[in-house]
């Protein structure tokens, strides 16, 4: 029995401890700056003052040239409303993105473990009729990424 | 011979966070495109509908098993078993044109998933 207990331990330690680890961290953009966020202002702070701080975005959304010699009829919910075009005009808006990912793997004979988590800042910028300011709003995920996986989480 | 043809894989995926806020925070017909930003900030995904738009959040994770049996001279897969769950939370809240909130609708299927 004790033979058979020693064969067991003799091959399966081994086994375990022939592994590999991998390791992965993703870096995609830049870092938001909050100091920066801080300073945009509602009603006052322009497209251009929002392009001269943060520079292109990584999403933009522009409803007023998708609304262009489009029929409105078909997007109407009634037969004779009138177009809601200042308010279709306004919806456009800008995404800066900075987004991180960490990856770690182990890697055994018997068994094999893998983690992959991703995070993203996220700063949403929206722009009334005047191109200022109308909302904005701004998320920080990143902090939230655990460094080391399943150990870390 | 058995331990050293068989091995198990444990994969976990997960993609941006658990939503944040409380819906029910949210009245419909009141609240507006501001409100629904300063609860749960940036949306993923901002859509269009014919009568307004969507604000769409997500949180994604993904738990993934096997077990598998190989011949370790042939390379042979005699026995494969794999068990995949790729779930999501998501909050969709949707605006008149006013930005006033008119529907808003939440599903959680994260905290359902069994951990093996």
């Amino acid at each position: 029995m004790r033979q058979g207990i020693g064969l067991l331990v003799k091959g399966l330690v081994p086994a375990l401890l022939l592994s590999g680890c991998v390791m992965g961290r993703v870096y995609r953009d830049h870092p938001l700056d909050e100091v920066k966020i801080a300073g945009i202002q509602r009603g006052v702070t322009t497209k251009q003052e929002i392009l001269d701080l943060f520079g292109p975005p990584q999403e933009i959304e522009g409803r007023e040239l998708t609304a262009i010699g489009i029929p409105f009829e078909p997007f109407l919910s009634r037969r004779g409303d009138k177009p809601p075009i200042e308010r279709i005009v306004a919806t456009r808006f800008f995404r800066y993105t900075y987004t991180r990912a960490n990856a770690m793997a182990i890697i055994l004979i018997l068994f094999n473990y893998g983690d992959f988590d991703q995070k993203s800042d996220n700063l949403v910028i929206f722009f009334d009729g005047d191109s200022k300011v109308e909302d904005f709003a701004f998320r920080r995920d990143t902090d939230q990424l655990p460094r080391y996986g399943f150990w870390s989480r | 011979m058995v331990l050293l043809t068989s091995g198990c894989t444990v994969a976990r995926y997960y993609k941006d966070v658990p939503l944040r806020g409380d819906p029910a925070g949210l009245v419909e017909g009141e609240s507006t495109k501001s409100d629904v930003l300063r609860l749960f900030g940036p949306p993923q995904q901002i859509t269009h509908q014919s009568d307004g738009d969507a604000f769409v959040y997500a949180y994604e994770q993904e738990n993934y098993s096997s077990f598998r049996v190989q011949d370790p001279i042939t390379g042979i897969n005699w026995f494969t078993y794999t068990r995949q769950f790729d779930n999501h939370d998501r909050l969709v809240v949707l605006f008149d044109f006013a930005g006033v909130v008119r529907g808003v609708a939440i599903d959680r299927h994260t905290e359902a998933m069994p951990v093996l």
